[in-house]
């Protein structure tokens, strides 16, 4: 999964940029607004932390302009601004969510992971459920009936991806884009190898290859 | 505030006062003016009716008589008015019109003065007697005139007078009231427009009004933009304040959330605790201050209007969604701030939709010059009522487990008692919590 975090206080992105990626995202992180409002045209996002006080732009006018532009991103409003008018101001311009500052890193990642559930059809349920097989995402593992399967942060971030577009032939490249952030270094070879490592851990059929195509999901169903 | 003397009081008292002394200074003149001339009119008739009896008088055979082809005829008709007796020698001439009555005899007067007698049928007589000689004899000849006609004329013209006096002292009155209410009208133009600066409908004091008051106005008006001015100021800055400090809250509230702190139980739950506290304090004074009208137009509250997006706002925070039952009129709208009352609402209904099964209801309508708002949950409600005290406190939690800063009901219950409303926690026939919330109408208009 990767999040856009647009946000102007360095020491709070400092620590949520961390947990984030403990968490399995992949994030970019703007500071000003103006930069915020032409960002998600050019990338394949997942979701979107919004602040609503930046340098630059303000974050609703930003917010106004993706929508307006026909960006369907998940977006989660996280500002100090939070009385009950400013939330309905918020969700009126496009917000799916919003947070008041301060607010508990635990409910921000429990938001996020309903927000992106929810934007892909998926049930908000405690675990991921498809194709007959159990994600734990808070404890990043997978639930087997024989015990909790151990999964890395590498391979939990995959199969989450995999999970919520059941059925979709994804290439390297779109793997590579949504779990990955701007900074890291891409290299086509890791995904193949948590794939494989998957693969071993779950199952042969878990996950199909289509040659020149890339990857389909296929879980423990038909 | 305690209503001073009367304006109107006062000037139709001025006007009374005035008019009646001039009314009677009027009055007393005329008389004056009239006895003066009364006195002149009747002497000349009556020094003159003297001196024509004296011509009547001729030189006879027998003596001096009187030629009655030469007396006025008014001297021979009975009671006329007209009076003489002429005395000579040992006669005594009556005139007629005296018939059987005498006339005052007048002592102690010298003869060629004049002496005001009451005379026969309750006439007034001015008498004058004189003595001639003639024919070598001594005529004493008394003349009288009533003049009590005269008076009577005098006293009626006067009593008319006086009559229209009254009257024009009653018209006068009555155009004062009547220019009163016009020259005051723009006082309860500009009294009506505070009013409405008051219930949000206006920002300041508009039309024309009279140079008398236009400094005033002017005034009133620069009162209203200073303090506006002061409010917005004070209001950005403890808002800024707020907002500025809930950030680095936020870093603290994650840092505390690090595995070195979390390993430190008694730590973590100390500086847990001190944040949450730092958290909800803020919350509190924001959600006093982010509604606070800085003067302005209002923007009334209008549920058909702003309950749905509310009510969308809490499904999405609570990612759950419950039976919210509405009930007020379609059209009705609330003069009190839309933030303000959303805040409030937004608050009540957050704590009922944490607690509540799977039903909410929500009663709004105005009557008695009250707008009641009931807002009931089917969830467990709060049996205890020193609980119900310490949930509308401050910064009390009932239930750690459940999230929120646990003050939602105290900062819905600030708002609506800085409105002069109240806010109590009942049972309701759901089985969970009704909060009830009476706040007073706005007057538009003082009266």
């Amino acid at each position: 999964m990767r999040l856009l975090l647009v946000e102007d206080h360095i020491p709070l992105v400092d620590e949520l940029l961390p947990r984030l990626k403990a968490e399995g995202y992949a994030c970019d992180w703007l500071v000003d607004g103006r930069d915020a409002a032409r960002a998600p045209s050019d990338e394949h996002y997942d979701a979107a932390i919004l602040d609503l006080g930046l340098p630059g732009r303000n974050g609703l006018d930003i917010l106004r302009d993706w929508r307006a532009a026909g960006l369907g991103l998940p977006v989660l409003i996280l500002t100090a601004r939070d009385s009950w008018s400013d939330r309905i101001a918020g969700l009126e311009a496009g917000a799916d969510d919003y947070l008041g500052k301060p607010f508990h890193p635990d409910e921000l990642i429990l938001r996020l992971r309903a927000l992106i559930r929810r934007s892909h059809g998926a049930d908000v349920a405690p675990e991921l459920r498809v194709n007959g097989l159990v994600l734990d995402e808070a404890r990043q593992c997978v639930a087997e009936s024989a015990g909790a399967v151990a999964l890395t942060g590498g391979e939990f971030a995959l199969l989450r991806y995999f999970m919520l577009n059941p059925g979709r032939v994804l290439s390297k490249w779109q793997l590579a884009e949504h779990l990955y952030s701007l900074d890291a270094e891409r290299n086509s070879n890791v995904i193949e190898v948590h794939i494989s490592h998957l693969r071993d851990k779950l199952g042969r059929g878990i996950i199909e290859t289509r040659r020149g195509q890339g990857y389909v999901f296929r879980g423990r169903g038909p | 505030m305690i209503p001073g003397p009367s304006l109107k009081r006062h000037l139709s008292l001025a006007i009374l006062v005035v008019l009646t002394l001039l009314g009677i200074a009027i009055a007393s003149g005329a008389n004056l003016l009239f006895d003066r001339l009364e006195a002149r009119v009747s002497e000349a008739r009556v020094s003159s009716a003297s001196e024509r009896l004296l011509g009547a008088i001729r030189q006879g055979q027998s003596g001096p008589y009187l030629d009655p082809s030469r007396l006025d005829p008014e001297f021979n008709r009975p009671l006329s008015g007209q009076y003489f007796v002429v005395t000579v020698g040992e006669q005594r001439w009556r005139s007629r019109s005296l018939w059987d009555s005498e006339l005052p005899t007048v002592s102690g007067k010298r003869p060629g003065a004049f002496v005001r007698a009451p005379g026969p049928g309750g006439q007034q007589l001015l008498l004058l007697t004189r003595v001639f000689e003639r024919f070598g004899q001594r005529f004493t000849i008394t003349v009288a005139s009533d003049y009590g006609p005269l008076v009577a004329e005098f006293r009626r013209g006067l009593y008319l007078f006086i009559g229209l006096w009254g009257l024009a002292l009653a018209a006068s009155l009555l155009a004062l009231n009547l220019w009163l209410n016009r020259a005051l009208e723009p006082v309860a133009l500009a009294r009506r427009q505070v009013a409405e600066v008051r219930a949000g409908k206006r920002e300041s004091l508009a039309g024309e009004f009279p140079r008398e008051l236009a400094p005033l106005i002017e005034q009133i008006n620069t009162l209203l933009g200073e303090t506006r001015a002061a409010l917005i100021r004070s209001r950005n800055a403890l808002g800024n304040l707020g907002h500025a400090l809930k950030t680095p809250l936020a870093v603290l509230s994650n840092l505390v959330e690090r595995e070195d702190i979390r390993r430190n139980g008694e730590l973590h739950q100390a500086l847990r605790a001190q944040l949450d506290q730092l958290g909800g304090r803020i919350n509190r004074e924001l959600s006093q201050s982010q509604g606070t009208r800085a003067g302005g137009t209002l923007e009334p509250f209008v549920p058909a209007r702003d309950l749905p997006p509310l009510l969308k706002a809490l499904e999405r925070a609570h990612r759950r969604s419950l039976t919210v039952n509405l009930r007020h009129t379609p059209e009705l709208s609330l003069r009190v701030e839309r933030a303000e009352l959303l805040e409030v609402l937004g608050n009540v209904l957050d704590n009922a939709w944490k607690w509540a099964r799977s039903r909410i209801d929500v009663a709004i309508d105005g009557e008695g010059g009250h707008w009641h708002i009931r807002i009931e949950d089917d969830g467990p409600g709060i049996a205890d009522p020193a609980a119900r005290q310490r949930a509308l406190g401050r910064g009390e939690r009932l239930d750690e487990s459940v999230a929120g800063q646990g003050l939602g009901l105290a900062i819905a219950a600030d708002i609506i008692a800085a409105h002069r409303g109240s806010l109590a926690l009942e049972t309701s026939t759901l089985g969970g919590l009704a909060v009830r919330i009476d706040l007073p109408l706005v007057a538009t208009d003082p009266d």
